[in-house]
Protein backbone atom coordinates (compact mmCIF):
# COMPACT_ATOMS: atom_id res chain seq x y z
CA UNK A 1 0.00 0.00 0.00
CA UNK A 2 1.34 3.44 -0.81
CA UNK A 3 2.85 5.23 2.12
CA UNK A 4 1.29 8.28 3.72
CA UNK A 5 3.18 11.48 3.06
CA UNK A 6 3.54 12.68 6.62
CA UNK A 7 5.97 14.93 8.44
CA UNK A 8 8.82 12.46 8.02
CA UNK A 9 11.97 14.48 7.37
CA UNK A 10 13.41 14.32 3.86
CA UNK A 11 16.82 12.79 3.02
CA UNK A 12 19.51 15.49 2.84
CA UNK A 13 22.48 16.36 0.60
CA UNK A 14 21.07 14.55 -2.42
CA UNK A 15 23.73 14.74 -5.13
CA UNK A 16 25.22 12.86 -8.05
CA UNK A 17 28.71 11.50 -7.60
CA UNK A 18 30.20 10.92 -11.03
CA UNK A 19 33.54 9.51 -12.19
CA UNK A 20 34.07 8.70 -15.90
CA UNK A 21 30.28 8.96 -16.32
CA UNK A 22 29.54 6.36 -13.67
CA UNK A 23 26.76 8.39 -12.11
CA UNK A 24 25.70 7.44 -8.57
CA UNK A 25 22.94 9.21 -6.69
CA UNK A 26 23.86 9.58 -3.01
CA UNK A 27 22.28 11.17 0.04
CA UNK A 28 22.39 11.35 3.79
CA UNK A 29 19.68 9.93 5.99
CA UNK A 30 17.36 12.56 7.40
CA UNK A 31 17.98 14.08 10.78
CA UNK A 32 16.51 12.02 13.58
CA UNK A 33 16.07 8.83 11.57
CA UNK A 34 19.63 7.60 11.66
CA UNK A 35 19.94 4.05 12.95
CA UNK A 36 16.25 3.30 12.47
CA UNK A 37 14.96 0.87 9.82
CA UNK A 38 14.14 3.66 7.39
CA UNK A 39 14.22 2.70 3.69
CA UNK A 40 14.42 4.80 0.55
CA UNK A 41 12.92 4.92 -2.93
CA UNK A 42 14.56 6.63 -5.89
CA UNK A 43 13.27 8.21 -9.10
CA UNK A 44 15.02 10.09 -11.89
CA UNK A 45 13.98 12.52 -14.61
CA UNK A 46 15.52 13.33 -17.97
CA UNK A 47 15.36 17.10 -18.08
CA UNK A 48 12.59 18.24 -20.43
CA UNK A 49 10.70 14.94 -20.37
CA UNK A 50 7.30 14.63 -18.85
CA UNK A 51 7.54 11.88 -16.23
CA UNK A 52 9.72 10.94 -13.32
CA UNK A 53 10.84 7.34 -13.79
CA UNK A 54 11.15 4.69 -11.09
CA UNK A 55 14.46 2.98 -10.52
CA UNK A 56 13.23 -0.49 -9.64
CA UNK A 57 16.57 -1.63 -8.20
CA UNK A 58 16.36 1.25 -5.74
CA UNK A 59 12.87 0.76 -4.33
CA UNK A 60 12.67 0.35 -0.53
CA UNK A 61 16.45 0.07 -0.13
CA UNK A 62 18.25 0.74 3.15
CA UNK A 63 21.54 1.95 1.65
CA UNK A 64 22.00 5.66 0.90
CA UNK A 65 23.17 5.45 -2.70
CA UNK A 66 21.77 4.27 -6.02
CA UNK A 67 23.70 3.69 -9.24
CA UNK A 68 21.89 5.54 -12.04
CA UNK A 69 24.68 5.16 -14.60
CA UNK A 70 22.54 3.03 -16.92
CA UNK A 71 19.69 5.51 -16.85
CA UNK A 72 21.88 8.59 -17.30
CA UNK A 73 24.13 7.07 -19.97
CA UNK A 74 23.55 9.76 -22.61
CA UNK A 75 26.02 12.35 -21.39
CA UNK A 76 24.57 15.02 -23.69
CA UNK A 77 21.29 15.00 -21.76
CA UNK A 78 20.70 16.48 -18.32
CA UNK A 79 19.04 14.80 -15.36
CA UNK A 80 17.48 15.11 -11.95
CA UNK A 81 17.44 12.47 -9.24
CA UNK A 82 15.16 12.40 -6.23
CA UNK A 83 14.72 10.17 -3.17
CA UNK A 84 12.21 9.87 -0.37
CA UNK A 85 12.43 8.19 3.04
CA UNK A 86 9.90 5.55 4.06
CA UNK A 87 9.40 4.41 7.64
CA UNK A 88 6.61 1.93 8.19
CA UNK A 89 3.49 3.50 6.65
CA UNK A 90 4.94 7.01 6.62
CA UNK A 91 7.05 8.63 3.94
CA UNK A 92 8.78 11.94 3.49
CA UNK A 93 8.45 14.38 0.64
CA UNK A 94 10.88 13.97 -2.26
CA UNK A 95 14.35 15.44 -1.92
CA UNK A 96 15.80 16.43 -5.30
CA UNK A 97 19.23 17.02 -6.80
CA UNK A 98 20.22 20.10 -8.74
CA UNK A 99 20.15 19.68 -12.52
CA UNK A 100 22.94 17.22 -13.30
CA UNK A 101 24.96 17.68 -16.50
CA UNK A 102 27.24 14.61 -16.85
CA UNK A 103 29.36 16.11 -19.60
CA UNK A 104 30.07 19.19 -17.49
CA UNK A 105 30.30 17.60 -14.08
CA UNK A 106 31.78 14.12 -14.30
CA UNK A 107 35.15 13.67 -12.62
CA UNK A 108 37.93 12.36 -14.86
CA UNK A 109 39.42 9.18 -13.46
CA UNK A 110 43.15 8.34 -13.59
CA UNK A 111 44.71 6.93 -16.79
CA UNK A 112 46.40 3.52 -16.93
CA UNK A 113 50.13 4.12 -16.50
CA UNK A 114 52.86 1.78 -17.89
CA UNK A 115 56.47 2.50 -16.95
CA UNK A 116 59.65 1.18 -18.59
CA UNK A 117 62.96 1.95 -16.91
CA UNK A 118 66.19 2.72 -18.76
CA UNK A 119 69.62 3.38 -17.27
CA UNK A 120 69.07 7.13 -17.03
CA UNK A 121 65.47 7.43 -18.19
CA UNK A 122 61.93 6.23 -17.63
CA UNK A 123 59.42 5.85 -20.48
CA UNK A 124 55.78 6.39 -19.63
CA UNK A 125 52.83 5.13 -21.70
CA UNK A 126 49.39 6.44 -20.73
CA UNK A 127 45.99 4.99 -21.63
CA UNK A 128 43.07 7.35 -21.22
CA UNK A 129 40.35 6.29 -18.77
CA UNK A 130 37.22 4.76 -20.25
CA UNK A 131 33.64 5.91 -19.99
CA UNK A 132 31.48 3.68 -17.77
CA UNK A 133 30.05 0.83 -19.89
CA UNK A 134 26.51 -0.50 -19.82
CA UNK A 135 27.70 -4.02 -20.61
CA UNK A 136 31.15 -5.52 -20.38
CA UNK A 137 30.88 -6.65 -24.03
CA UNK A 138 30.10 -3.17 -25.33
CA UNK A 139 32.84 -1.31 -27.14
CA UNK A 140 34.83 0.93 -24.88
CA UNK A 141 34.49 4.69 -25.27
CA UNK A 142 37.62 6.50 -24.24
CA UNK A 143 37.18 9.68 -22.21
CA UNK A 144 39.60 11.15 -24.76
CA UNK A 145 36.92 10.76 -27.44
CA UNK A 146 34.45 12.66 -25.27
CA UNK A 147 37.01 15.31 -24.26
CA UNK A 148 39.41 15.84 -27.18
CA UNK A 149 41.32 18.43 -25.10
CA UNK A 150 42.09 15.86 -22.37
CA UNK A 151 45.58 16.44 -20.96
CA UNK A 152 47.84 14.79 -18.39
CA UNK A 153 49.74 16.23 -15.47
CA UNK A 154 52.61 13.78 -14.89
CA UNK A 155 54.66 14.20 -11.71
CA UNK A 156 57.92 12.33 -10.98
CA UNK A 157 59.61 12.13 -7.60
CA UNK A 158 63.23 11.06 -6.90
CA UNK A 159 63.03 9.11 -3.62
CA UNK A 160 66.78 9.67 -3.00
CA UNK A 161 66.87 13.43 -3.39
CA UNK A 162 63.16 14.12 -2.66
CA UNK A 163 63.17 16.23 -5.80
CA UNK A 164 59.82 16.38 -7.65
CA UNK A 165 58.94 17.87 -11.03
CA UNK A 166 56.06 17.87 -13.48
CA UNK A 167 55.27 17.56 -17.16
CA UNK A 168 51.99 18.60 -18.78
CA UNK A 169 51.37 16.52 -21.91
CA UNK A 170 48.61 15.78 -24.36
CA UNK A 171 50.03 12.72 -26.11
CA UNK A 172 50.09 9.30 -24.56
CA UNK A 173 53.82 8.59 -24.49
CA UNK A 174 56.57 10.56 -22.85
CA UNK A 175 60.02 10.02 -21.44
CA UNK A 176 61.84 11.40 -18.44
CA UNK A 177 65.51 11.62 -19.52
CA UNK A 178 68.62 12.62 -17.54
CA UNK A 179 67.71 10.57 -14.46
CA UNK A 180 70.07 8.89 -12.03
CA UNK A 181 70.76 5.21 -12.60
CA UNK A 182 69.83 2.59 -10.01
CA UNK A 183 67.43 5.01 -8.31
CA UNK A 184 63.83 4.56 -7.22
CA UNK A 185 61.46 7.06 -8.83
CA UNK A 186 57.71 7.41 -8.16
CA UNK A 187 55.31 8.68 -10.82
CA UNK A 188 51.73 9.89 -10.47
CA UNK A 189 49.46 10.98 -13.33
CA UNK A 190 46.28 13.04 -13.33
CA UNK A 191 44.07 13.34 -16.41
CA UNK A 192 42.27 16.64 -16.68
CA UNK A 193 40.21 18.68 -19.12
CA UNK A 194 41.08 22.39 -19.35
CA UNK A 195 38.00 24.42 -18.62
CA UNK A 196 35.40 24.48 -15.92
CA UNK A 197 36.53 23.44 -12.48
CA UNK A 198 36.18 19.73 -13.20
CA UNK A 199 37.52 17.50 -10.49
CA UNK A 200 40.06 14.82 -11.45
CA UNK A 201 41.35 11.78 -9.61
CA UNK A 202 45.12 11.26 -9.78
CA UNK A 203 46.53 7.77 -10.31
CA UNK A 204 48.16 5.98 -7.42
CA UNK A 205 51.89 6.47 -7.04
CA UNK A 206 53.78 3.97 -9.21
CA UNK A 207 57.45 3.47 -8.35
CA UNK A 208 60.23 1.94 -10.42
CA UNK A 209 64.01 1.73 -10.20
CA UNK A 210 66.19 2.86 -13.09
CA UNK A 211 68.69 0.27 -14.34
CA UNK A 212 72.23 -0.01 -13.01
CA UNK A 213 74.83 1.98 -14.98
CA UNK A 214 76.34 -0.73 -17.28
CA UNK A 215 79.61 1.20 -17.92
CA UNK A 216 80.56 1.38 -14.23
CA UNK A 217 79.65 -2.30 -13.90
CA UNK A 218 82.10 -3.20 -16.70
CA UNK A 219 84.93 -1.16 -15.09
CA UNK A 220 84.45 -3.06 -11.83
CA UNK A 221 84.91 -6.43 -13.50
CA UNK B 1 40.82 29.36 -23.85
CA UNK B 2 39.93 30.51 -27.41
CA UNK B 3 38.05 27.93 -29.45
CA UNK B 4 36.73 28.01 -33.01
CA UNK B 5 33.05 27.98 -33.81
CA UNK B 6 32.43 26.46 -37.24
CA UNK B 7 29.27 27.88 -38.81
CA UNK B 8 29.64 26.70 -42.39
CA UNK B 9 32.12 28.99 -44.13
CA UNK B 10 31.89 31.43 -41.23
CA UNK B 11 34.41 30.59 -38.53
CA UNK B 12 34.46 32.57 -35.29
CA UNK B 13 36.80 32.28 -32.35
CA UNK B 14 35.44 32.75 -28.89
CA UNK B 15 36.40 32.18 -25.28
CA UNK B 16 34.16 29.26 -24.34
CA UNK B 17 35.95 28.70 -21.07
CA UNK B 18 35.34 32.22 -19.81
CA UNK B 19 31.63 32.16 -20.67
CA UNK B 20 31.23 28.66 -19.26
CA UNK B 21 32.99 29.59 -16.00
CA UNK B 22 30.67 32.61 -15.65
CA UNK B 23 27.66 30.39 -16.27
CA UNK B 24 28.85 27.82 -13.73
CA UNK B 25 28.73 30.55 -11.10
CA UNK B 26 25.02 31.15 -11.71
CA UNK B 27 23.96 27.63 -12.84
CA UNK B 28 22.78 26.35 -9.46
CA UNK B 29 20.89 29.55 -8.66
CA UNK B 30 19.19 30.02 -12.03
CA UNK B 31 18.34 26.35 -12.64
CA UNK B 32 16.85 26.14 -9.13
CA UNK B 33 14.50 28.98 -10.12
CA UNK B 34 13.22 26.86 -13.02
CA UNK B 35 10.39 24.74 -11.66
CA UNK B 36 9.20 23.40 -15.00
CA UNK B 37 11.48 20.39 -15.30
CA UNK B 38 9.22 18.65 -17.75
CA UNK B 39 9.87 20.88 -20.69
CA UNK B 40 12.84 22.35 -22.41
CA UNK B 41 13.44 25.26 -24.79
CA UNK B 42 16.66 24.12 -26.51
CA UNK B 43 15.65 20.61 -27.53
CA UNK B 44 18.03 18.12 -29.14
CA UNK B 45 15.82 18.10 -32.25
CA UNK B 46 16.88 21.69 -32.91
CA UNK B 47 20.57 21.29 -32.05
CA UNK B 48 22.86 23.78 -33.77
CA UNK B 49 25.43 21.17 -34.75
CA UNK B 50 22.82 19.10 -36.60
CA UNK B 51 21.71 21.91 -38.91
CA UNK B 52 23.22 21.85 -42.35
CA UNK B 53 26.46 23.87 -42.30
CA UNK B 54 25.29 26.43 -44.85
CA UNK B 55 22.46 27.55 -42.56
CA UNK B 56 24.29 27.31 -39.23
CA UNK B 57 25.43 30.91 -39.24
CA UNK B 58 21.90 32.23 -39.75
CA UNK B 59 20.45 29.92 -37.09
CA UNK B 60 23.17 30.92 -34.64
CA UNK B 61 22.53 34.59 -35.42
CA UNK B 62 18.88 34.04 -34.49
CA UNK B 63 19.90 32.31 -31.25
CA UNK B 64 22.27 35.15 -30.33
CA UNK B 65 19.60 37.79 -30.92
CA UNK B 66 17.09 35.65 -28.97
CA UNK B 67 19.38 35.51 -25.93
CA UNK B 68 20.36 39.17 -26.15
CA UNK B 69 16.89 40.61 -26.78
CA UNK B 70 14.56 38.18 -25.01
CA UNK B 71 16.58 36.54 -22.25
CA UNK B 72 19.47 38.60 -20.84
CA UNK B 73 17.52 41.86 -21.22
CA UNK B 74 14.46 40.53 -19.39
CA UNK B 75 16.03 38.46 -16.65
CA UNK B 76 15.14 39.90 -13.24
CA UNK B 77 16.80 39.07 -9.95
CA UNK B 78 17.42 40.85 -6.70
CA UNK B 79 20.77 39.08 -6.42
CA UNK B 80 23.46 41.59 -7.40
CA UNK B 81 26.16 38.95 -8.00
CA UNK B 82 23.90 36.98 -10.35
CA UNK B 83 22.88 40.14 -12.18
CA UNK B 84 26.54 41.09 -12.72
CA UNK B 85 27.37 37.63 -14.06
CA UNK B 86 24.41 37.67 -16.46
CA UNK B 87 25.43 41.05 -17.85
CA UNK B 88 29.01 39.82 -18.24
CA UNK B 89 27.78 36.84 -20.26
CA UNK B 90 25.57 39.20 -22.27
CA UNK B 91 28.60 41.34 -23.10
CA UNK B 92 30.44 38.24 -24.32
CA UNK B 93 27.46 37.43 -26.56
CA UNK B 94 27.52 41.00 -27.90
CA UNK B 95 31.16 40.52 -28.82
CA UNK B 96 30.31 37.31 -30.67
CA UNK B 97 27.45 39.10 -32.46
CA UNK B 98 29.86 41.82 -33.64
CA UNK B 99 32.18 39.15 -35.05
CA UNK B 100 29.24 37.46 -36.72
CA UNK B 101 28.46 40.73 -38.54
CA UNK B 102 31.65 40.21 -40.58
CA UNK B 103 30.33 36.90 -41.83
CA UNK B 104 26.99 38.58 -42.57
CA UNK B 105 28.73 41.28 -44.58
CA UNK B 106 30.61 38.64 -46.57
CA UNK B 107 27.37 36.84 -47.39
CA UNK B 108 28.30 33.75 -45.38
CA UNK B 109 25.13 33.82 -43.32
CA UNK B 110 22.50 32.45 -45.67
CA UNK B 111 19.04 31.99 -44.10
CA UNK B 112 17.15 29.04 -45.49
CA UNK B 113 14.04 27.10 -44.54
CA UNK B 114 15.75 24.83 -42.03
CA UNK B 115 17.20 27.65 -39.96
CA UNK B 116 13.91 29.54 -40.00
CA UNK B 117 11.88 26.45 -39.07
CA UNK B 118 14.13 25.35 -36.23
CA UNK B 119 14.32 28.83 -34.77
CA UNK B 120 10.51 29.04 -34.92
CA UNK B 121 10.31 25.80 -32.91
CA UNK B 122 12.61 27.21 -30.26
CA UNK B 123 10.58 30.39 -30.06
CA UNK B 124 7.38 28.41 -29.65
CA UNK B 125 8.89 26.35 -26.81
CA UNK B 126 9.88 29.66 -25.20
CA UNK B 127 6.47 31.24 -25.68
CA UNK B 128 4.67 28.22 -24.23
CA UNK B 129 5.85 29.45 -20.86
CA UNK B 130 4.92 32.84 -19.62
CA UNK B 131 7.16 35.78 -18.94
CA UNK B 132 9.86 35.36 -16.38
CA UNK B 133 9.44 31.55 -16.25
CA UNK B 134 10.48 31.32 -19.89
CA UNK B 135 13.37 33.74 -19.37
CA UNK B 136 14.64 31.76 -16.36
CA UNK B 137 14.41 28.46 -18.25
CA UNK B 138 16.28 29.82 -21.28
CA UNK B 139 18.98 31.26 -19.06
CA UNK B 140 19.33 27.94 -17.23
CA UNK B 141 19.84 26.21 -20.57
CA UNK B 142 22.90 28.24 -21.52
CA UNK B 143 25.07 25.17 -20.90
CA UNK B 144 23.07 23.37 -23.58
CA UNK B 145 23.71 26.23 -26.03
CA UNK B 146 27.41 26.35 -25.17
CA UNK B 147 27.66 22.60 -25.72
CA UNK B 148 25.94 22.95 -29.13
CA UNK B 149 28.39 25.68 -30.08
CA UNK B 150 31.32 23.53 -29.02
CA UNK B 151 30.11 20.59 -31.07
CA UNK B 152 29.86 22.51 -34.35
Amino acid sequence: APCVSSGLPKPINVTFSSVNMKNVLQWNSPEGLRGTDVVYTVQYLIYGQKRWLNKSECRNINRTSCDLSYDTYDHEEQYYGRVKAIWGKHCSKWAETERFNPWLETQIGPPVVALTPGEKSISVVLTAPEKWKRNAENNSVSMHQIYPTLKYNVSIYNTKTNKKWYKFVTNHTLEFPQLESDTLYCIRVQAYVPGPRRKAKPSDNQCITTLKDQTSELKVK
Amino acid sequence: GLKRLHLGSCVLSMNFQEIRNEFLEIKGYVQAEDENLDNRILKSSEALQDIKPTERCCFFHHLLRFYLDRVFKNYQTSNYHIRRKVSSIANSFLGIKRELRLCHDHLMCHCGEEAKEKYTHILSHFEELDGQKAVVKALGELDILLRWMERT
